[in-house]
């Protein structure tokens, strides 16, 4: 053992021991970059300096290199020390100005800004030899060296040739306190690997965009009625969290939902994979919009829990009413809205019978515009905030087997993969690691890490204790505010629900049923080709904003289609057969003898024959009369009523249809 | 370009295997080829089982080697300090101006090389140039030009 | 403890008494300077013509002719000494010789003509005792350089060479020679001037089979080359230093670091050295001593850095010259991690001077603290530059204005440049400070190897400080951060004050940043490299000043800071200075006062150069 003294303070170390490593022991901190525990001391960067007094002679040097000697005397911290190192950092810092490593160390040290113009703003090499010696004695491969001399030493091959080995070795990579390593122009070190990176982002993307346009060509082919034998609505059936939000609210296990375990399984496996690979509206959100993290209150980011469980808290309650936040649904109903006029227009002979839509069609289209507006600040504003479905499989990715890793050993914390990152789910202050539930596993920041320090491997079990988890408050909040929106819903403010039995559901669903399954995606909507089903505005109360209602005025129930319970992912209409959705009773038309024309169409084009000419005590004339046993409440008579805008006739739930006014005769 | 190493190999038949023998051969070798072929090194490296970015180090860090082929004729201009006290420097520009080429840097007919030499140890004589191995004392740059037309008149003859 | 002499040393001894007999005192002897100064004026055609010339005169059985080693004054080169007389003629051309032969030998007329005129007083100087340059120096080392032939080890035996070797083989222990080199207080010649005999003690105690020695001749000082002018001149006296040391130290292996830019030098230590061995003077078993020790001779590649002893050893050992932190020293693990101890030539070449004249002969020369002779190289822009030798502790003034002549020109003398790179600028006004290794420090330079340069005032300090800091900045290895980037921002900050945008602050910026590369680098020439800054800032502060605020070169040097104009009075229209301007900045006349576009000029200066009217003149 060595007796020597630290700072006035008396330690003890093992013989061999470098001033450094005494100072270590010691509790003293110093400054390094050329250091590196595992290789030989170079003495490079000089910031490691101390003043040293052995047998009564005092100097200054660097402390890596400086094996203790038994009554040493080692100052780390004098004025000459401190102020060598100070205008050593300087040095480093002009000369590699960009580089967050040397910032900081150079902050360290009270330099903010470097003092002289760097000759390169790009330069990222401190000539720190790390790699040289990680080339030498580790891998023991002597490719990386110094060439030239004074300022025109630089870091290279042979040559200034790719090495073949430099393929496949990559272990200097690690040591490179700068992340300069990747960076060198011949050596190319880590391009393989940056290109295996870069392949996976492709892959992704490739994935990606699929996902988009199969959702879009989904929606195509169901706007065109061709429904795919039942499977346009996929998407909505891979979903978990609409398959949850249902089940729960329906009590009920709906089978359709079942391809929701292949997004389980695949969630468990690789994390928040459903968002960063196969999201149709990430997908989108992904397009535009600042990378990294703007938003300086990152605690939004519970936000989308928040959300999350009260739809899963209203869910409970037997509500979907917060569906509207379910972001398959806010896609397609923003796409149904644009989407649907369109192809009305497109096919029409004469485009001057086209007719815009009014507000309350329109209205269906604003969480989606509002998602996209908010993408402009920050990219994927919903993905990081808001989204509930993000929120479930965040919560499932906190278990997945891969994971995105941060080589500790080898990060610089230059930042470039928070900088990249779409979520801005690269957490600074943690050492740029990420929340398994906010990382969507896109692996953007792979590539641009100088490092190569990142990688999606299989990870530790669990990752809580991140700071974006879902706390006790928020679950607390989230009952608090689930309750009150029951108790809102329950209110019914400004009565509107006071219509609720005016409104007629798409065939085969069954009223509080049907809105325990409702998942309000509205692609009944877009699949029915009579533009019978519409979205209900709050004529049905505020709980049922959004579901889809059968208007006759807009369009009856086609005879000879089925396609809006084929298309329901939820089973809320249920999946019918033409046979039996022919049968499934909507409501019950009645004539208005007040106003009808007698123009007969509505007996002419009832698909039931249910039509009887009646002849009206009181009033001149044959008129054509519903046979209530008979009508399905289709509709398909109003639409053809000349005299729809008087109500000449009109289809009434089953339970609210009004007694007769008159009384009839069969006409002779 | 396949140069002949066979002079590079007898150069090496001096030298054993190992680091040892780097300086000197490589110095012989700039020598002969006036600079060092790539081949060349590949060469050292091999006979001397060493690590080629050693050689590549050294060929690089020392002033004496040439990485680039130099011309025929090889200038040098002391820039030691009592050259320097003495006008080095305004002969080197004029010298550069002459030729049309930076200290360093070889005329594109490849006929001159102009380089700067820290000190030839001539200080007494300074400036002082060398051409071609022959010592040019208390030079100036107003007789540069002189010095270099006689050196390529006595030249062109015994290259015709 | 003296062993009998072997069969070996008795027969050295009795050869040098052979040739020592054959001598004629009296025989005309002709010494022709073979250094490569006189080389670089055509020396060797002169020796050529006078072996033609006594020929053709039939007279060279009778007339020794020699090429030596250089004498020192390179200057007034080519020299040729006859003997024994010691007629002194200089600036000898081939065309002279025939002359020389049928007048000076033949008849022992003088040459007026080739004789040295004394520039101070103007006299004609006809013996080379009388040549004040010579007169007034103490030659040791330089003794010989001149007289004997480097190529002949006769001439060095017959001048006493390998004595001091045979006396500390047969007559000394290793310690005891040890203990001679320690008393005598002799001091590393290369600069630093640490203790010899006390290195050579940490080698010799150092634990280690293998130990090495190692002479470094890699003068890279520009400015400086008294290292080759020794070994032009005497290579022998380094060798036999360099063996004496081995058998004190107990080396088996010696090595020479020797700059490959002096090809002469190279020649003649290989010579030596071949010499040496085939007399029994290296390799096995040394004049039957049983000692042993052989020398290899490795050319330095062109690297300042190695001339720092961790620099050199790793350059030996075939890799970049690129130092390493110390401790561990050389002496403890040097070349191949082998104790090794590594000296200056001069250093080495004392050796012999001690061990045969003892401790107390050479302790009584110089000053307290530094002991002996130095060797000088006097240059820039005095009258007589060269080597010269001379006790230590003499004063700066008597060295630069008596043996050096003083100014050229007329002008007016204001720094003197010790050291090289590393060393400082010390001002006219402390020139009455004794030569010697701590005199000079305090002044803020260092002894350095021996390198003076000489200044006047159309030398500008922040130029020459600029001109160092290039130096150094190409120089450094580039390893630590200090060095590479710290000179280099010095550099930048020198460069920029001289092309005239030189700020406030820059100065005191310079001051501070030559204190932080000085404490924080890793090798002795990071550590020296800002040296020449805060002397020409110490000393000639306002120089610096009128760069920065006035945006003025006094000296006239920095070109952005200055124009060339024609003073008509003076100009009567020769039109030289039109003929040499490239940039054809020049037009007139003829026969009438000539003038200069400063737009066009470029500040080369060459018509100043050339005008023989003195009328080209810069503001």
């Amino acid at each position: 053992m060595v007796n020597l003294t630290i700072n006035e303070e008396k330690i003890k170390v093992a013989e061999g021991t470098t001033a450094l490593e005494a100072a270590k022991q010691a509790g003293v901190h110093i400054p390094t970059l050329c250091h590196h525990p595992e290789l030989t001391p170079y003495g490079a960067c000089r910031l490691c300096l101390v003043e040293v007094k052995r047998n009564g002679r005092s100097s200054v040097t660097t402390s890596c290199n400086c094996a203790v000697e038994e009554g040493m005397h080692i100052q780390t911290d004098s004025p000459s020390v401190v102020q060598a190192r100070r205008i050593m950092a300087d040095f480093l810092l002009s000369r590699c100005p960009e580089v967050p490593a040397v910032q900081r160390v150079a902050a360290s040290l009270g330099v903010e800004k470097p003092s002289f113009p760097a000759d390169r703003r790009d330069e990222t090499c401190i000539l720190c030899g790390l790699c040289v010696r990680a080339c030498d004695e580790k891998a023991q491969q002597h490719v990386l060296g110094f060439v030239g001399r004074g300022p025109d030493r630089r870091v290279t091959t042979p040559f200034d040739t790719r090495a073949e080995v430099c393929d496949t070795c990559n272990q200097c990579i690690e040591y490179c306190p700068t992340g300069a390593i990747t960076r060198l122009e011949a050596p190319q070190i880590g391009q393989r690997l940056k290109a295996g990176a870069k392949r996976w982002i492709r892959i992704r993307q490739v994935v990606q965009y699929a996902a988009l346009l199969l959702f879009l060509f989904l929606i195509y082919s169901t706007l065109r009625g061709n429904p795919l034998a039942g499977n346009n609505n996929i998407f909505s059936r891979l979903n978990p969290l609409q398959a949850v939000a249902s089940m729960i609210a329906a009590r009920q296990i709906i089978t359709s939902y079942w391809p929701v375990l292949l997004t389980v399984g695949v969630t468990l496996l690789f994390g928040r994979v459903w968002c960063g690979w196969f999201c149709p509206l990430g997908g989108v959100l992904e397009l535009f919009g600042r990378r990294g993290r703007k938003i300086k209150w990152q605690g939004l980011r519970r936000l989308k829990y928040v959300i999350l469980f009260t739809v899963l808290a209203m869910a409970v309650f037997g509500s979907l009413a917060f569906m509207y936040f379910e972001p398959i649904t806010i896609f397609v109903r923003g796409l149904t809205a644009i989407s649907k006029p369109a192809l009305a227009y497109f096919q029409l002979e004469d485009k001057k019978d086209f007719a815009l839509p009014g507000i309350s069609w329109w209205v269906i289209a604003i969480p989606f515009v509002l998602v996209l507006l908010l993408n402009l600040i920050e990219r994927r504003f919903w993905c990081r905030y808001l989204c509930p479905l993000g929120a479930l499989v965040g919560l499932g990715s906190k278990f997945s087997w891969v994971k995105r890793l941060v080589n500790q050993k080898s990060c610089v914390k230059c930042g470039d993969c928070a900088k990249t990152c779409t979520m801005g789910a690269i957490s600074e202050g943690r050492d740029f690691t990420s929340d398994p539930a906010e990382c969507i596993m896109c692996m953007d920041c792979a590539a641009p890490c100088p490092k190569m320090a990142i990688t999606f491997e299989r990870g530790k079990a669990l990752g809580w204790n991140y700071e974006f988890d879902p706390t006790r408050r928020e679950a607390l909040a989230t009952l608090g505010i689930g309750a009150a929106a029951i108790g809102l819903l329950a209110l019914d403010v400004g009565k509107v629900k006071a219509a609720k039995s005016t409104v007629l559901r798409p065939p085969g669903a069954q009223g509080d049923d049907f809105l325990a399954k409702c998942i309000r995606c509205d692609q009944c909507i877009q699949v029915c080709p009579a533009h019978a089903l519409q979205p209900v505005g709050l004529e049905a109360g505020w709980d049922a904003l959004w579901t889809p209602v059968l208007d006759p005025f807009s369009g009856g129930c086609d005879y000879e289609c089925n396609r809006c319970g084929q298309t329901c992912p939820s089973g809320a209409i249920p999946p019918l057969t033409l046979e039996e959705k022919r049968q499934a009773v909507i409501g019950i038309a009645q004539v208005n003898f007040d106003t009808c024309v007698r123009c007969m169409d509505c007996l002419e084009h009832c698909p039931y024959k249910c039509f009887d000419k009646v002849e009206v005590e009181g009033i001149r004339g044959v008129f054509p009369k519903v046979r209530p046993e008979n009508c399905v409440g289709c509709g398909v008579c109003v639409q053809v009523c000349p005299k729809q805008e008087k109500l000449a006739i009109v289809v009434y739930p089953i339970d609210g249809v009004p007694p007769e006014k008159y009384v009839t005769h069969p006409a002779t | 370009m396949t140069a002949d190493m066979s002079k590079v190999d007898t150069i090496l038949d001096r030298y054993g295997q190992g680091q040892r023998g780097l300086i000197p051969s490589l110095l012989e070798i700039q020598k002969v080829y006036h600079y060092l072929p790539p081949e060349a090194l590949q060469r050292v490296a091999d006979r001397l089982s060493i690590p080629m970015i050693q050689v590549y180090q050294v060929a690089s860090f020392y002033k004496a080697f040439s990485l680039e082929p130099r011309g025929e004729h090889l200038i040098t201009v002391c820039l030691g300090t009592a050259c320097h006290v003495r006008g080095g420097e305004m002969l080197i520009e004029q010298i550069g101006r002459l030729l049309n080429v930076k200290a360093g840097e070889t005329t594109k007919d490849m006929q001159f090389t102009l380089e700067a030499v820290n000190c030839l140890g001539c200080c007494a004589l300074g400036p002082v140039m060398v051409l071609d191995g022959k010592y040019y004392g208390s030079m100036a740059a107003s007789k540069v030009e002189k010095v270099l037309d006689k050196s390529m008149k006595q030249e062109v003859p015994a290259n015709g | 403890m003296a062993k009998a002499r072997s069969v070996a040393a008795l027969e050295l001894e009795k050869r040098r008494e052979e040739i020592l007999g054959g001598q004629d005192p009296s025989r005309i002897s002709i010494k022709v300077c073979g250094g490569t100064g006189c080389l670089a004026l055509s020396s060797d055609e002169v020796a050529q013509a006078f072996e033609r010339e006594l020929r053709a005169q039939g007279v060279e059985g009778s007339v020794a002719l020699k090429t030596t080693g250089c004498p020192g004054f390179c200057e007034q080169g080519p020299l040729v000494v006859v003997h024994p007389q010691r007629i002194f003629y200089t600036h000898v051309k081939p065309d002279d010789v025939a002359e020389i032969v049928s007048k000076t030998i033949l008849q022992g007329e003088i040459i007026d003509r080739l004789l040295y005129k004394d520039p101070s007083s103007g006299e004609k100087i006809v013996y080379e005792t009388e040549v004040p340059f010579y007169k007034e120096q103490k030659r040791i080392l330089l003794k010989e350089s001149g007289l004997i032939d480097p190529r002949e080890i006769e001439d060095y035996l017959a001048a006493g060479g390998y004595k001091a070797l045979a006396r500390a083989l047969f007559e000394m222990t290793p310690d005891e020679v040890i203990a001679e080199i320690k008393q005598s207080g002799l001091r590393g010649r290369g600069g630093a001037g640490f203790s010899t005999g006390v290195k050579w003690e940490l080698c010799r105690q150092a634990k280690g089979e293998t130990k090495y020695i190692i002479c470094n001749a890699d003068e890279g000082d520009p400015g400086a080359f008294q290292d080759r002018g020794l070994i032009e001149a005497n290579p022998h006296s380094v060798l036999e230093g360099m063996i004496i040391g081995a058998y004190a130290i107990g080396a088996q292996q010696g090595f020479i670091y020797i700059r490959n830019e002096y090809p002469l030098a190279v020649e003649l230590i290989r010579l030596a050295v071949q010499q040496a061995r085939e007399r029994g003077l290296l390799g096995e078993d040394i004049l039957g001593s049983g000692a042993s020790f052989d020398v290899e001779i490795q050319l330095g590649a062109g690297a300042f850095v190695c001339g720092e002893e961790t620099a050199l050893i790793a350059s030996l050992e075939g890799r970049i010259g690129e130092p390493r932190t110390r401790p561990p020293y050389p002496a403890q693990s040097g070349l191949w991690g082998m104790p090794t101890n590594i000296n200056n030539v001069k250093t080495w070449a004392w050796v012999p001077h001690i061990i045969h004249n003892g401790a107390g002969w050479f302790s009584q020369m110089g000053t307290e603290k530094s002991k002996g002779t130095t060797v000088f190289s006097v240059v820039g822009k005095i009258k007589n530059t060269g080597l010269v030798e001379v006790p230590m502790g003499i004063s700066l003034r008597h060295l630069i204005e008596d043996i050096g002549g003083g100014a050229t020109n007329g002008k007016k003398l204001k720094a003197v440049q010790t050291g090289g790179p590393s060393g400082g600028c010390i001002p006219e006004s402390l020139w009455h400070l004794p030569v010697d290794y701590d005199s000079l420090r305090e002044a803020g330079s260092i002894m350095g190897s021996g390198g003076l340069i000489v200044m006047d005032e159309s030398t500008c300090m922040v130029d020459i400080a600029r001109y160092f800091l290039n130096f150094t900045k190409f120089e450094s290895c580039g390893k630590c951060t200090a060095c590479r980037e710290g000179v280099l921002r010095m550099y930048e900050i020198l460069d920029y004050i001289t092309r005239g945008y030189g700020q406030e602050g820059d100065i005191e910026l310079l001051e501070e940043l030559g204190k932080a590369v000085k404490a924080s680098s890793l090798c002795g020439l990071g550590q020296t490299a800002p040296n020449p800054v805060p002397t020409t800032i110490r000393y000639f502060r306002e120089e610096y000043e009128a760069h920065v605020k006035e945006k003025t070169c006094p000296a006239g040097v920095c070109k952005s800071l200055i124009t060339f104009y024609i003073v008509p009075e003076k100009c009567p229209g020769c039109g030289l200075c039109a003929r040499y301007c490239t940039e054809k900045s020049i037009s007139g006349e003829k026969n009438k006062p000539y003038f200069i576009d400063e737009e066009k000029c470029i500040r080369c200066g060459i018509c100043r150069e050339v005008c023989k009217f003195d009328a080209v003149l810069v503001k």
